[in-house]
């Protein structure tokens, strides 16, 4: 097995650390808890009333000393960024294409380069190579081909070493086509599970046996994320190109002139700083991106991952690297580049992460009027919140609806909607639904006499969806608030952090939306603010 | 999240469609109240839940009582102190009740006590860490415990000179049988930092092993 290849689990080792000492539980330890326990809820329920509505405690608490200092600054930040962003804006030609300079001055006109050297493309190919860096040098986890076109069709495959040795190995594809969206993977390389170390009850059902190969198809995907979407997940290089987007945006990068592999580059560097929830600078997240000045295309993207959850953290961050290489742009990409075959014989998992997303018809998406407001009741119940605005040139080219979302179960009338919007290989996706209030929890405890309050916001769909590791991208979280649409006077979260696909989120009483992708952040929130009433019922 | 799928894809456990935990040995008298619910291993069965979350004390010493072996395991690893542990169990089990009717479901009951008992031990090694230390205790005696460690090369000192976070994803995966996937939940960091703190301190440890293996064979020998 290759070094760079991780296996779940290391048995040997984990019945070695199994089989180490511990400490047994103290006679007295249970009922001591419930004494404690019950000397808690005696406290609580002894304590003077708030003076608020208990619905309104956790946002009182929230807004508190040095969050309301923190907001007050966010709001400055985001009026700077609004106006920063008007004056720095991109204005593209009529004809959605941008020639660039031979020889580019500031890292702006770089980026600005690279958007435009693919935007308009039909097709892209090329290697991609993701890894880590430790100790100054770089670990490939992965190497893999991939395609993509303008209808979003998309495949990827895993080459070399690391895809034929190991208990890890296995090539995978991707397919996604034919407006209905689907996953297929394929596992040609076996992953194998030492029988001995089933447990008696069963629960590890992993047991490919070597050779075999293992496939999956989920049908029903989403148009786009945050709900299960081969999308963003499946190809960082689409989060690569939305975040290039947004340091448009703000104070540009700095830029050097370098050489990879022989080849000229410019090297940008930024420091993504959360600046708002944070007073201290180890919240800053360098991203270092290198575009090669012959093609305009990006080579490497790395960035900090900050595993940190506060100053005094003892958690490590850690440095990912994607390496981009072999570039093939506007080929005429052959359908079998997206064909995948199944070995005979192999082993079909489940559907059972079906995430249940339902084109609105059978039909080609090209022939439903989705302004026909009568269609749509027809189809799912309800009307969605449709944008009614969007940057030139795109159009809408894939609409889901699910009646479960992926995460909270909603009935039918409150479904689910999952657009997809596409120009070129831009794309950008908007989703709606119903706003599910308890993701956002909050309380308080008693240790000595220090009471400690606690506060875990899972509003973002994005964060509901990836779990808990969007608790830190929250924080590079910037509120606008909206004049138009649905959500007029609210406020909408703008989240750039480069290790999620740029994205805007905000909720109402009733609903929560998201706009993501290839936009601006001027251009995020237009859409935003043009959103109609999501499942206005009649 | 893009470096947490892929690390997912590499693992065979994206979208969660394979099941790899196990976490939890039930004894026989647990078996009506602790079930499998489709991928989770063993979880509590909705009535104990329902019972608990209505504040019903005996119902949460079951959860207490079924969950605590491993949780204790954990706790002990990562605070290496008997006195310690019990004070942050009985801190992170505090916490649990009053906050169980916040519990959704969505992640299982067993990943959801994991957190919070990682997060309270956190909190008590940070709480110990500005308390004044002792002077024998310091950097210097530290260092020197850490090469005594080394030389004898025994496991369980070197487990505890791993930092907390390679120490506790170590743990998680290998000893407690947890995907990355459940180990990222519980820790809240993406898989690929999952990934990259367990081989860091699989490698560190290995070297325990190797070296005792070979004094086993020369002894057997």
């Amino acid at each position: 097995m290759s070094e760079e290849q991780i296996p779940q689990r290391d048995d040997e080792l984990g019945a070695a650390i199994e089989g180490l000492p511990v400490p047994a539980r103290p006679d007295d330890f249970v009922s001591a808890l419930l004494t404690r326990i019950v000397a808690e809820e005696e406290a609580i329920a002894d304590a003077p009333p708030q003076g608020f509505p208990a619905t309104q405690t956790v946002l009182r608490r929230w807004l508190d000393g040095r969050r309301v200092r923190r907001l007050l600054i966010a709001a400055v930040a985001a009026a700077a960024l609004i106006t920063v962003g008007t004056l720095f804006g991109v204005s593209r030609g009529p004809d959605n294409t941008l020639h660039f300079d031979p020889d580019p001055a500031t890292a702006r006109e770089v980026i600005e380069s690279t958007l435009a050297a693919t935007g308009a493309a039909e097709s892209l190919q090329g290697v991609m190579v993701l890894g880590g860096v430790e100790d100054g040098e770089f670990r490939e986890f992965e190497r893999c081909t991939f395609v993509v076109n303008n209808d979003g069709d998309l495949a990827r495959r895993q080459v070399g070493e690391s895809s034929n040795t190991g208990a890890l190995g296995f090539d995978r594809v991707y397919r996604v086509a034919e407006h209905r969206l689907r996953h297929l993977a394929t596992y040609a390389q076996p992953y194998t599970v030492d029988s001995t170390t089933h447990e008696p009850d069963g629960t590890t059902t992993v047991d490919h046996r070597e050779g075999t190969s293992v496939a999956q198809e989920w049908s029903q995907m989403a148009a786009g994320p945050p709900y299960r979407a081969v999308v963003d997940d499946m190809l960082p290089w689409v989060r690569l190109r939305a975040y290039l987007r947004q340091l448009l945006e703000g104070e540009a990068p700095d830029m050097r002139e370098v050489t990879v592999d022989g080849r000229l580059a410019w090297e940008l560097t930024t420091v993504q700083n959360s600046g708002n929830l944070r007073d201290d600078s180890s919240a800053a997240q360098p991203v270092t991106i290198v575009v090669d000045q012959e093609t305009r295309l990006p080579l490497v993207y790395r960035w900090l991952y900050r595993g940190q959850e506060s100053p005094d953290s003892l958690f490590e961050d850690s440095l990912f690297e994607l390496r981009f290489g072999d570039y093939r742009l506007g080929d005429e990409i052959d359908d079998d580049a997206f064909k995948v075959d199944v070995p005979a014989g192999a082993l079909m998992l489940g559907d059972e992460m079906d995430p249940g997303f339902e084109g609105l018809d059978d039909r080609s998406f090209s022939e439903i009027d989705f302004d026909d407001q009568m269609l749509m009741r027809e189809q799912i119940g309800a009307v969605p919140g449709l944008p009614a605005w969007h940057p030139q040139g795109f159009g809408l080219a894939d609409a889901t609806w699910a009646a479960r979302p992926d995460v909270t179960p909603v009935p039918r009338g409150t479904a689910t909607l999952s657009l997809a919007y596409r120009r070129g290989l831009d794309a950008f996706y908007v989703s709606a639904e119903p706003t599910d209030r308890s993701v956002e929890t909050a309380g308080s405890w008693t240790e000595g006499e220090e009471r400690y309050t606690w506060r875990v916001d899972k509003s973002d769909p994005f964060g509901k969806a990836w779990g808990t590791s969007l608790e830190y991208r929250r924080q590079h979280t910037r509120g606008v608030r909206l004049h138009g649409g649905a959500f007029d006077g609210f406020v909408a979260h703008l989240v750039l952090d480069p290790s999620v696909l740029p994205h805007l989120w905000v909720q109402n009483d009733r609903y929560t939306a998201t706009v993501s992708g290839d936009l601006s952040q001027i251009e995020m929130i237009q859409v935003a603010e043009s959103l109609g009433a999501p499942w206005m019922k009649e | 999240m893009c470096m947490v799928l892929f690390l997912a894809q590499m693992a065979l456990a994206d979208g969660g469609s394979v099941p790899l935990i196990v976490a939890i040995d039930d004894g026989p008298e647990a078996a009506t109240l602790f079930e499998r619910t489709g991928e989770q291993a063993t979880e509590a069965s909705a009535s104990v839940l329902a019972a608990a979350r209505a504040r019903d004390h005996a119902a949460f010493a079951t959860i207490v009582e079924h969950y605590d072996p491993r949780l204790r395991a954990l706790a002990y690893r990562l605070l290496r102190d008997e006195h310690g542990v019990n004070d942050a169990l009985q801190d992170a089990y505090v916490k649990a009740y009053l906050r169980l009717g916040e519990f959704r479901g969505d992640a299982g009951l067993g990943t959801w006590l994991y957190r919070i008992v990682y997060t309270t031990c956190l909190d008590h090694l940070r709480a110990a860490s500005r308390r004044p230390q002792p002077q024998e205790s310091g950097d210097e005696a530290m260092d020197d415990f850490a090469e005594a460690a080394v030389e004898r090369c025994d496991l369980e000192a070197l487990l505890n000179e791993l930092p907390p976070e390679q120490r506790v994803a170590v743990i998680l995966v290998d000893a407690h049988g947890m995907g990355f996937a459940h180990t990222a939940e519980v820790l809240g960091i993406p898989q690929g930092t999952v990934a990259s703190r367990v081989a860091s301190a699989r490698r560190k440890l290995r070297r325990a092993l190797a070296t005792r293996e070979q004094s086993e064979g020369s002894v057997t020998s």
